[in-house]
């Protein structure tokens, strides 16, 4: 079942296009991660799934149900958006009563997400003396309340530490596992790629790239990389045998063909036979980063 | 009910409330003072130009007096303390940032408007029994004499209905709150009307200002207030009816980022 549908979902503020004709689909229990540059266009989307922004064209569905003015589904959908924000002057438990009290939930659901959040020690405390990793705590609390089915969260992770990233990339996990479909954005893009069933790349308002967890490995590039006191004859040895090779000004050979990134071997010990001296050879794998800029570079250059 | 019980939920700890209870609370402490002067004629002859002011409201030591202060209080003061407090009830959600936490729920948008709009008229009709309370109290300890002719019932009559004259001036600062996103455009709205009621009053046209209406209905230019008519109602309810209109419409309908 298709929890999250847009087609040709668009957003102009003026002449500016935010979001321009996105069309997604996210099935029931699938962590879906959106990555984007600021102004990409994340929030956009996500407020247009929330019914706060609403678009200039396209349909939003959500669990299969147009989002209208008379869609009722909000009890099953649970949303943090940006920093999370809370009443200064209330404790924790206070904040999460007046999140309770508008959703029109049992109270005895309070304790049960303070617990599970470990915000046990901050029952009593006021919201306005946490850290930004407890505030961050309190805004997934004030979403995951009243267990939602569709959980829309942006930058669920932002202000954590590394063991609170940890908490929460488990809790987000098992959420998943008993069901809940969840939808997040963010830029760190290593959290997303642990995280994340399926990635979507947002730029300039499009939806310029989807792949699952599997692509996503299958597709960062691989080379090898070769570092010789004689670059010059290496390269001309190399080129006979390998394709998608190229020399840069620091001397350094990068060849991304298949079979030498399967068998660097091979390049050692021609080399070697060639009476070549080699200083380093060595596979490099692109990360998360290069991927996403290279991605959305080839996009901009199409 | 659990939305309004909520609205009152973010009242707690909130600085603004014994705030606007100490702010209200100085027009009967004021009135009193002047009751305590005026009670004592040498006390009266040494205060100068406060002694003149006397003369020209034409006020002596007694319940009927210092009634009337504090429907005066009302009428003016009313419309900058009701004022602050709309502003923040509506504009906090934008100063705090909990706005967005507010938009998709099971709770309708508007539901969640006439719930901060019954916090607010709670919140203001306990301000105006508290200036009550104090005034009784001190109008008390000053052992003031009742006049002749003076209904309290009357008197609770013009001060009830001068409060509900200012309440109903709250609904178009709560959509400056929301357009505004914060505090700062409804305040300034709110000083704007102060400034306009006084100028439009001071050309005789006040009858006709909305904002002006509560203070002439209050009787500081007793002068005026017999030209209030039909009209000066209507429009001052017109006005709160477009307010809460542009309030529900701009809340339900503009987009929120």
């Amino acid at each position: 079942m298709s929890i999250i549908t847009t087609h040709e979902l668009s957003k102009n503020f003026g002449t500016f296009t935010a979001v321009d004709s996105l069309s997604v689909h996210i099935r029931e229990g699938e962590i879906y991660g959106f990555l984007g540059l600021n102004g990409a266009g994340k929030t956009t989307l996500i407020r247009m799934l929330l019914g706060m922004i609403k678009p200039s064209s396209g349909l939003v569905q959500l669990f299969g149900r147009p989002l209208n003015a008379s869609f009722d589904g909000w009890n099953e959908i649970g949303y943090l958006i940006e920093t999370p924000h809370n009443y200064p002057n209330l404790t924790v438990k206070e904040n999460l009563q007046v999140i309770a009290k508008l959703r029109k939930i049992a109270s005895k659901q309070i304790d049960e997400v303070i617990e599970r959040l470990h915000l046990s020690s901050y029952t009593h405390s006021k919201a306005e003396v946490l850290s930004l990793g407890n505030q961050q705590r309190l805004g997934l609390a004030k979403a995951m309340i009243h267990k939602p089915k569709l959980l829309i969260l942006d930058e669920p992770i932002n202000g954590l530490d590394p063991a609170g990233i940890v908490e929460i990339r488990t809790l987000l996990q098992e959420l998943a596992q008993q069901g809940s479909t969840i939808f997040l954005s963010s830029h760190i893009l290593s959290e997303i790629a642990k995280l994340a069933n399926r990635i979507g790349i947002i730029h300039q308002g499009k939806l310029i790239h989807e792949l699952t967890q599997s692509d996503l490995h299958h597709q960062l590039h691989q080379s090898v990389i070769i570092d010789t006191s004689e670059a010059q004859a290496s390269l001309k040895h190399l080129s006979a045998e390998f394709s998608d090779i190229s020399i840069y000004d620091s001397g350094e050979i990068h060849i991304q063909d298949a079979r030498a990134v399967a068998h660097p071997e091979i390049i050692n010990s021609d080399l070697v036979k060639q009476g070549i001296p080699l200083r380093q050879i060595r596979v490099f794998t692109e990360d998360l980063e290069h991927f996403f800029l290279r991605t959305i570079e080839t996009k901009a250059t199409v | 009910m659990s939305i309004i019980l909520a609205e009152f939920l973010k009242l707690k700890r909130a600085p603004i409330v014994p705030i606007s209870f100490v702010a209200f609370g100085l027009a009967p402490v004021m009135g009193a003072v002047f009751m305590f002067i005026i009670s004592d004629p040498e006390l009266l002859a040494k205060s100068g130009a406060f002694a003149v002011k006397i003369e020209s409201m034409r006020i002596t030591a007694n319940w009927s007096s210092y009634f009337m202060i504090l429907t005066q209080a009302m009428g003016v003061g009313g419309v900058l303390i009701f004022g602050f407090i709309m502003s923040w009830l509506f504009g906090r959600e934008y100063s705090d940032g909990t706005a967005k936490d507010m938009m998709a729920l099971p709770t309708s948008r508007t539901q969640l408007i006439h719930a901060k709009l019954s916090v607010y008229t709670v919140w203001s009709f306990a301000l105006s029994l508290f200036n009550i309370l104090i005034a009784l109290l001190l109008g008390s300890l000053l052992n003031l004499d009742s006049t002749s002719g003076f209904s309290v019932f009357d008197w609770a009559q013009i001060y009830f209905t001068t409060t509900f004259l200012v309440l109903l001036l709250g609904t178009p600062i709560a959509y400056f709150a929301l357009k505004g996103k914060g505090y700062l455009a409804p305040l300034g709205f709110v000083v704007l009307t102060l400034v306009l009621a006084q100028i439009i009053a001071a050309t005789g046209l006040g009858t006709y200002f909305p904002w002006a209406i509560p203070g002439i209905f209050s009787g500081t230019s007793s002068d005026y207030k017999a030209l209030l008519n039909v009209f000066s109602y209507m429009i001052l309810a017109g006005t709160s009816l477009l307010g809460y209109f542009l309030t529900v419409q701009y809340w339900k309908n503009a987009d929120q980022f």
